[in-house]
């Protein structure tokens, strides 16, 4: 069937059915497509694409299988006829209640107890994609804002506007701060919603955060409680990665909050919440909106009829669940083994050179890419993207995906596979970083001649920069390239020593052709002195440029003057070669577009 | 349930939320509640109200038991199915469990004799047929734009299509004169209205097998309205989830297969509801499909599918057990014997105490035709009468006008959703009430209901229940008797 050509129909769809707001067309998706062509296999397919956007739990099902297997009467029909005819005809929208007392224990026993659930108000609908829109058509209508942090779960923008007709409006969250969310980005996204003429019914939040794989503090919590109020509008909580933080004490749910405070305001929120993500069952379609608002339990359960959970999937979990003993064995146990699983990766890209947000939940961790960047946007954020999934071969999330409002973060996944399929994924992402700075190392360095003088030159050169831009990084102008570049720096000898060696051994081939492509540029004889000499005229030319450039590079050459004053003599003029060089080669170590950035200094930390 | 503070839920909730498209303040809900309240039961509540109005499918589930005790590997909670349950549980692609979509067009092809074949790449899952409904009418018109709808139609379709879409639903008005035929004329007329108050019909909805009416198309009725959308240019959805308990089997007629026979037919206007809760009898199982012959329906249908996903071990196992064809041969037909038995065992029972109903062989009710007990031909009559069925029979039939019928003084009587012992009493009060009630009404000036006309019309249905597939489901029913009454 070729539904791939599409034919306008004699008559048309709805607005819905034309429109794009189901959101598979995004890049999020393109990367499925790109796994789903190339599938990984560890025997039948080694150099397939590693699903790493894909946020499944797997790490703990032998536990699920083993539960299965030591009760086998209470998870299905039993001997009983009336057993299976009871249960396939079972269709009240209110489900059963075994299995709505079984989750209400559940959400309790994942937050520790504090806060209690009534089985009364839960509300029971097909996974949370459906428990998300469900809200939003009842607590917004058409043209209204729903407020939601950034970064966010891509299918947002599917789950609460596509059918509802409501809009998201973006509460911006920057890595300054860890993506916190602050009562004055809280307000900022307000106004510019009413701005915009649209009436803000509620705020969105995933707590822990999907994607920065962080819980959300009490403080905070506090605070979003506190604008909500007094702006009288919802609150809605995902909290369906709840079982999944690694340390039970380090999650606070809005229940808690709402506990302590003996349920003021309670009516205005609304909790999410699902088993695809704690238990691992997402093929299940479990589903639950947890309202304290009794008139949305009342309309929610009544929606709830276009979306409810097979019965015979109640049924099994309810057995699985009303067993405390399991579910806190499983609870434990999970979360020990996803703690686990974040270590092994969070230190895989460490080794590799790629830092992520500090994290303590979810299935994925947040991966700062943004020193590889070529600049600071979504263009470059997607190429390397592309390049991770075509030449690594590994499916991870870009943040455009996700709204984030700052380029070069990505969503990776970790508990979707084996053990060992992460290691091979880190594998592939380390040498990946390997071949890259040192292809860019050795353009530079087959560029400039002999291996071995470079060698003594990057060491001198990078050790001058990094003491250099040191002291001056006590100015709060340069903050960044103190705190991302300095302590690189530190470790660029070592490096620098390897990417000669490595050049020696495996450059032949990508060296003629690069000589070939930029014979022009190539002096010869290429003595140290000569190298020294196109440093220096490479310096003077940008420094005799400076004044004619706009304003912002006054800082630049406010910048390099400074450098000159603490200085004395020649050896200024060395070390101020030695520092541009430094910084220069750092660059063309990690991103390997020293032209991309104009040759500029203050654009390293744009 | 604490709360220390009140907030103006209608300021703060939605349109959606405040209105009251659920429905449920529907008389049809209220039988339903009447029926919670004092439910009956054979041993403890041998009093209580006999739910009628509930049309599931209970006569054949030995058959589906027996077939699970054979077919231990179908489930993945046994020890010879337990080792998919990984697989199986963390499946999530929306386009469903490939041999789950195989099996259940296999069953659609056998539900219909195999004389269609429906592909497996055009079954789209949603949350059973409420959620297929939903689906299709995002997926085909705007807010603010129709749907027509002949009447008597399935209540909850004003919740199902209209609720959270926005669109509206507009009455084909359909008669007793002619056994509730649908008319070129009647589509006409409600087409022609719309255009009057100008609201946009982006399609016809017709549910073949009816419900309630329990009767299904003819070939050339549903030529017809295939010939009439085409005209019009307008997507006509076919609700056929009663496929299945035709009684006379082969005597359905698809719309798959009429399409094949109007050539000039636009495909792209075709859309299919199925089901298995009623078919099966598995509404638990919230199994909804939408298959249409419309490209872009079928791939936005997918997407929106997200919302009303099937669960995976309930796809694996019938996938298992909708693939066995020797169990789904021998399912139907004897389903489709018990339910004959049923139906006429209650047809022929009312007969004999002179309450006709329309001729019909398929759904999992009639429609019973209590108009001769009105006081007059009112819809507050109609109500009244059924308060007395509820509360003084103590039955819970469902009235005509919570389906919109045009005329009162007709109900639905489900019939499949008891055993044996509970039908045969449900029955007997039936009965006995207007034996006793007979006998008041001699009393009163009100005679015309017991004039010879009806016994006629119990007779002559009596003779229709020997030979039951003799007539057509549109054979005029004593159409003259029918008038006579009103």
């Amino acid at each position: 069937m070729a539904i791939e050509i599409v034919q306008q129909p004699a008559v048309g769809l709805s607005k819905i059915a034309v429109s794009e707001t189901h959101g598979e067309n995004s890049p999020y998706f393109a990367g499925w497509k790109a796994y789903d062509e190339n599938p990984y296999h560890e025997k039948h397919n080694p150099s397939g694409v590693i699903q790493m956007g894909l946020a499944e739990n797997q790490v703990s099902f032998d536990l699920l299988e083993e539960y299965l297997e030591s009760n086998q009467e209470a998870t299905s029909w039993g001997k009983k006829v009336s057993g299976f005819k009871e249960n396939a005809l079972f269709q009240d929208y209110h489900g059963l209640l075994a299995f709505r007392k079984a989750i209400a224990s559940f959400m309790e026993q994942v937050r520790g107890g504090k806060a209690k659930f009534s089985p009364e108000r839960v509300v029971l609908t097909a996974g949370a994609t459906a428990a998300n829109e469900l809200l939003t058509f009842i607590l917004a209508d058409p043209g209204d804002a729903l407020l939601v942090p950034t970064p966010y779960y891509p299918g947002f923008d599917r789950d609460l506007r596509w059918r509802t007709g409501v809009e998201i409006v973006p509460i911006h969250c920057e890595s300054s701060n860890n993506f916190q969310i602050t009562p004055e980005a809280l307000e900022s996204a307000y106004d510019h919603a009413t701005s915009m003429n649209m009436k803000v019914r509620g705020v969105l939040i995933t707590n822990p955060s999907n994607p920065l794989g962080a819980t959300i503090q009490r403080k905070v919590l506090e605070q979003i409680l506190d604008f909500v109020t007094r702006k009288n509008i919802h609150m809605i909580s995902d909290e369906i990665y709840s079982g999944s933080v690694f340390y039970a004490d380090e999650f606070v749910s809005i229940a808690d909050v709402l506990e302590s405070r003996n349920y003021k305001d309670s009516e205005r929120c609304h909790i999410v919440y699902s088993l695809s993500k704690d238990l691992g069952l997402p093929g299940f379609r479990v589903g639950t909106v947890y309202s304290y608002n009794d008139q949305v339990v009342t309309t929610a359960r009544r929606m709830s009829s276009f979306t409810l959970i097979s019965s015979q999937t109640q049924l099994l979990l309810a057995s699985v669940l009303s067993n405390k003993e399991f579910t806190q064995k499983y609870i434990k146990i999970n979360r020990e083994r996803l703690r686990k699983r974040y270590e092994t990766i969070v230190n895989g890209l460490r080794k590799a050179g790629i830092e992520c947000l500090k994290g303590n939940a979810g299935l994925f961790c947040w991966m700062n890419l943004t020193p590889y960047l070529k600049d600071a946007t979504k263009e470059s954020e997607l190429e390397i993207w592309k390049t991770i999934m075509e030449e690594v071969k590994l499916n991870i999330s870009p943040g455009s995906s996700c709204r984030c409002s700052e380029a070069g973060w990505f969503r990776v996944c970790f508990a979707n596979m084996s053990e060992e399929t992460l290691e091979v994924a880190l594998r592939r992402l380390h040498e990946f970083m390997d071949k890259r700075r040192l292809s860019m190392a050795g353009r530079k360095g087959e560029r400039e001649r002999g291996a071995g003088t470079m060698e003594v030159i990057w060491a001198g050169a990078a050790e001058e920069g990094g003491r250099l831009i040191g002291e001056r990084s006590k100015d709060r102008y340069h903050f960044l390239i103190r705190d991302t570049m300095a302590s690189k720096l530190k470790q660029f000898q070592s490096k620098a020593v390897q990417a000669s060696q490595f050049l020696s051994k495996h450059g032949n081939a990508y060296y003629k052709q690069l000589m070939e492509e930029n014979k022009q540029y190539v002096q010869e004889p290429a003595t140290v002195e000569k190298c020294n000499e196109l440093s220096k005229k490479l310096f003077y030319t940008r420094l005799a440029s400076i004044p004619n450039r706009n304003e912002s590079f006054w800082k630049e050459l406010d910048y390099v003057k400074n450098l000159w004053k603490n200085k004395k003599d020649l050896h200024v003029e060395q070390a101020g070669i030695a520092a541009l060089f430094g910084v220069e080669c750092f660059a063309w170590f990690c991103a390997g577009e020293i032209v991309g950035r104009g040759f500029t200094i203050t654009g390293y930390h744009v | 349930m604490e709360s220390s503070m009140k907030i103006n839920n209608h300021s703060l909730l939605s349109k959606i939320a405040t209105n009251n498209g659920h429905g449920e303040n529907s008389p049809y809900f209220d039988g339903w509640k009447a029926y919670d309240a004092n439910p009956f039961h054979p041993q403890h509540n041998p009093e209580g109200v006999i739910q009628m109005g509930l049309a599931e499918n209970q006569l054949s589930f030995d058959l589906i038991q027996k077939w699970i005790e054979s077919n231990q590997n179908a489930s993945i909670c046994t020890p010879q199915g337990a080792s998919c349950f990984k697989e199986i549980a963390i499946f999530q692609d929306y386009h469903g469990l490939p041999e789950f979509r195989t099996a259940i067009a296999n069953f659609m092809n056998r539900v219909r004799g195999n004389r269609v074949r429906f592909d497996p790449d055009r079954i789209v899952m949603s949350g059973g047929a409420t959620g297929a409904h939903e689906t299709l009418a995002f997926c085909l018109a705007d807010p603010g734009e129709a749907f027509l709808v002949p009447t008597p139609y399935y209540p909850a379709f004003d919740r199902d299509l209209r609720w959270r879409t926005g669109v509206n639903l507009l009455p084909v008005v359909c008669e007793s004169s002619n056994n509730f035929k649908i008319t070129r004329e009647a589509l006409e007329t409600a087409y022609e209205k719309a255009k009057f108050d100008n609201i946009t019909v982006k399609g016809l909805l017709v549910t073949n097998p009816s419900n309630p009416l329990g009767t299904f198309l003819d070939r050339e009725t549903l030529k017809d309205v295939v010939n009439f959308i085409n005209d019009k240019s307008i997507h006509l959805v076919c609700d056929e989830i009663y496929a299945g308990t035709v009684t006379t089997g082969d005597a359905f007629v698809s719309i798959a297969e009429v399409i094949e026979e109007v050539p000039t037919c636009n495909l792209d206007l075709i859309h299919l509801v199925y089901s298995l809760s009623k078919d099966m009898g598995f509404p638990g199982f919230r199994v909804g499909i939408v298959y249409s012959y419309n490209d872009n329906v079928v791939s936005i249908a997918r997407k929106m599918s997200s919302f009303g996903l099937v669960s995976t071990q309930t796809q694996h196992m019938l996938a298992s057990m909708l693939s066995d064809d020797t169990f789904v041969e021998n399912f139907l037909s004897e389903s489709r014997i018990r339910l004959a038995r049923r139906h006429d065992t209650f047809t022929r029972g009312l007969a004999q105490v002179g309450i006709g109903s329309l001729e019909s062989n398929g759904g999992l009710f009639f429609w019973m035709d209590l108009r001769r007990f009105l006081k007059d031909a009112t819809f507050e009559s109609e109500m009244a009468f059924w308060r007395v069925i509820i509360n003084e029979i103590k039955l819970n039939v469902s009235p005509g006008q919570s389906f919109h019928c045009s005329e009162p003084g007709w109900f639905r009587v489900c019939f499949a959703n008891m055993d044996d012992e509970t039908a045969m009493i449900a029955l007997w009060r039936i009965k006995s009430f207007v034996r006793k009630n007979r006998n008041l009404k001699i009393k009163t000036k009100n005679q015309y209901w017991q004039n010879n006309q009806h016994l006629r019309l119990s007779s002559r249905r009596l003779e229709d229940m020997l030979t039951p597939h003799r007539m057509s489901p549109h054979s005029p029913l004593a159409s003259p008797l029918v008038r006579a009454q009103n």
